[in-house]
This record gives C-alpha cells, sequence and structure tokens, in this order.
C-alpha cells in the first residue's frame, strides 16, 4: 500500500521514512527485507532523502545507519503526517514493525516461537 | 534412550539441571524460559539458557550431557526426541554492570532448578531494552514485574544505576494502566506498550 502518493515521490520513500519513525534508525537492506523491497530502490531513495536532509546516517562498519533527520525543518509536521498515514496501515504490520525483537541474538540459536 | 517428546520445557529444565548436578556441574537457568517462569506466561520459548556456574570443562560437560541424549550442535544441545535446545552461556552470571552472585530454587514436578532472582529476571530484560531498545524484552520485564510488585524499588535503583531512571517512569505508568485494565499476560501487555509508543510518536 502507498498512502501518501501524491506527496511522497514513491512507495519505498513511505515505508523508509515509516520504519525509522517507529524503529528509530535502520539499514537499508534491512528495511528492504522487511517490507520486500528491492534493496535498489530502497538505496536510492535512502540518498535522496538524504540529500534533502529529511534522513541522516553515520557509517556501521561496512554499512550505512539512517535516521530520521531531527534538524529537518519540517521534522514535527512530516512526523504528524507519517503517524497519520500509519493509521491505515494494518495493525499486525505496525505491531510487527514497532514490536521486533531488537536485542541480539547468538548465531545458531533457534529462534523463538512467537505468540 | 529417554523420550522427552511429551515433557515440558520446565521439567526438561529440572531433569538437566538435576542430572548436571549429579555429575558436579551446576547450572543457573537464565534466558526466556526464566522470564516464562516468573511471569506465568506462555512465552513459547524453544531454548532453555543454563549458565554452568561450576565452570566445568566442555569436553566433561558433552560427555554427561550425552549421557541424557543431548549431543552438541554448534553452540546448542539438541535431542532426536525433542525441539527443545539447551544452551549453556559463558558464566559469569551478570545483568547490566551487575555480577549476580544469588540465585534460588524453583521446585517444578521434575524436580529442583536453580534459577536467577525475579529480580534478576527483570533487571536481564531491562537492560537489553535499556542497551537496544527492544520492547518484547520490556513486555517480558512488565510481565514478570506485575507478578513481583515487591522488587518495583530494586527495580527503580537498577534504572538509575544504568543512567535510566527515566524508564521507571514509563514502567510504573504502564504497570498503573496494566492494573487499572487487568492486563497480565504479555500479548495484552505488547499491545499497551505499541499503543503507548504509538502515542508518544
Amino acid at each position: 500500500m502507498f498512502v501518501l502518493k501524491g506527496i511522497l515521490r514513491a512507495e519505498s520513500q513511505e515505508k523508509i521514512l515509516l520504519y525509522l519513525l517507529l524503529r528509530d534508525t535502520g539499514y537499508g537492506s534491512a528495511i528492504a527485507e522487511f517490507f520486500g523491497l528491492s534493496t535498489n530502490s530502497v538505496h536510492k531513495q535512502l540518498l535522496r532523502l538524504e540529500e534533502d536532509s529529511v534522513v541522516v546516517s553515520r557509517s556501521v562498519g561496512r554499512l550505512r545507519e539512517y535516521q530520521l533527520n531531527p534538524r529537518y525543518p519540517f521534522s514535527a509536521p512530516l512526523r504528524a503526517l507519517l503517524k497519520s498515514a500509519l493509521a491505515v496501515y494494518p495493525d499486525t504490520l505496525v505491531r510487527k514493525l514497532a514490536m521486533s525483537r531488537q536485542r541480539p541474538r547468538k548465531s545458531g540459536k533457534p529462534i523463538e516461537a512467537s505468540r | 534412550m529417554k523420550n522427552y517428546s511429551t515433557t515440558s520445557i520446565a521439567e526438561l529444565a529440572a531433569i538437566v539441571a538435576t542430572h548436571l548436578r549429579e555429575h558436579d556441574i551446576q547450572v543457573v537457568l537464565v534466558g526466556g524460559l526464566a522470564v516464562e517462569l516468573y511471569s506465568e506466561n506462555v512465552y513459547l520459548t524453544k531454548d532453555i539458557d543454563m549458565v554452568d556456574i561450576s565452570y566445568a570443562k566442555p569436553a566433561k560437560l558433552h560427555q554427561v550431557m550425552a549421557k541424557i541424549g543431548f549431543e552438541k550442535s554448534g553452540r546448542i544441545f539438541v535431542c532426536a526426541s525433542t525441539d527443545i535446545t539447551v544452551e549453556f552461556p559463558s558464566p559469569p552470571i551478570s545483568v547490566g554492570d551487575e555480577l549476580v552472585t544469588e540465585t534460588t530454587t524453583v521446585i517444578t514436578p521434575a524436580g529442583e532448578l536453580p534459577v536467577l532472582f525475579a529480580r534478576d529476571v527483570i533487571k536481564d530484560r531491562l537492560a537489553a531494552y535499556i542497551h537496544w531498545r527492544d520492547k518484547p524484552s520490556l513486555v517480558q520485564a512488565l510481565a514478570v514485574l506485575i507478578k513481583y510488585p515487591e522488587e518495583a524499588d530494586a527495580i527503580a535503583a537498577f534504572c538509575e544505576a544504568e543512567g535510566s531512571a527515566e524508564l521507571m517512569v514509563l514502567i510504573r505508568s504502564l504497570l498503573a494502566t496494566a492494573s487499572e485494565r487487568g492486563l497480565t499476560n504479555m500479548d495484552d501487555l505488547e499491545k499497551l506498550l505499541l499503543e503507548r509508543t504509538l502515542r508518544s510518536l
């Protein structure tokens, strides 16, 4: 779904912004994987958003970690808009995005059954 | 070889702990199963995490575990008759910056099971929330704290020591709402935290 079509350039932009709104930070590959988008399109939109100062990034090893730019002049209205868009998304997806496990899991450890 | 296909995870943990104790290996249950025991919640963990506080040599641990049908596979121990796995995280036991030196025991139908105190299980989960913003860990901490409200002061001191005094304000607020609405299970607590997260965006 693409709720803010007409305002944003691409569906992947919307997904990126919602991901960063709920998770605070994210990597391009993780965002692409979560929404089932192509990594290329997510990376392309992240670069555009960074160029326009909507998001900022820092390097973590070989990866770039992105977050919404708190100094973006329209940060508050953007967050309000995204929050409104989020209300249209299915509860299950919002819950999965907001509440998924973030703590590390040792390699080789089985994944806990989900409730 | 014993068949564990109908053995509950808590009973299996007690069987393993008792068997190891009989071979002079002392273990303490930590992790998700400890959360499940204290919160009386169905958390559906499939792995048993036990810290070997007697620092047995790996070869001895492998040998003793093999006697009850568990073989090492990567970093975990697996058994053909159950999908429950056992892992031995490295000692010592610590939560946040604190070393844990005192533990307790719970009684299960299969015997005694050494386990962290409830307050340390809560601290362990809160440390995961503080360091990784892991919301499921906060939900688990709340679920245990609801059953052990007398630990609130110790938890407040822990949050302060970890530089997250404001977290206790959030915890007390969530506990108050949970109490008003009669919420105790993790699913409902997770919905409550989600509601609070969305409101704070």
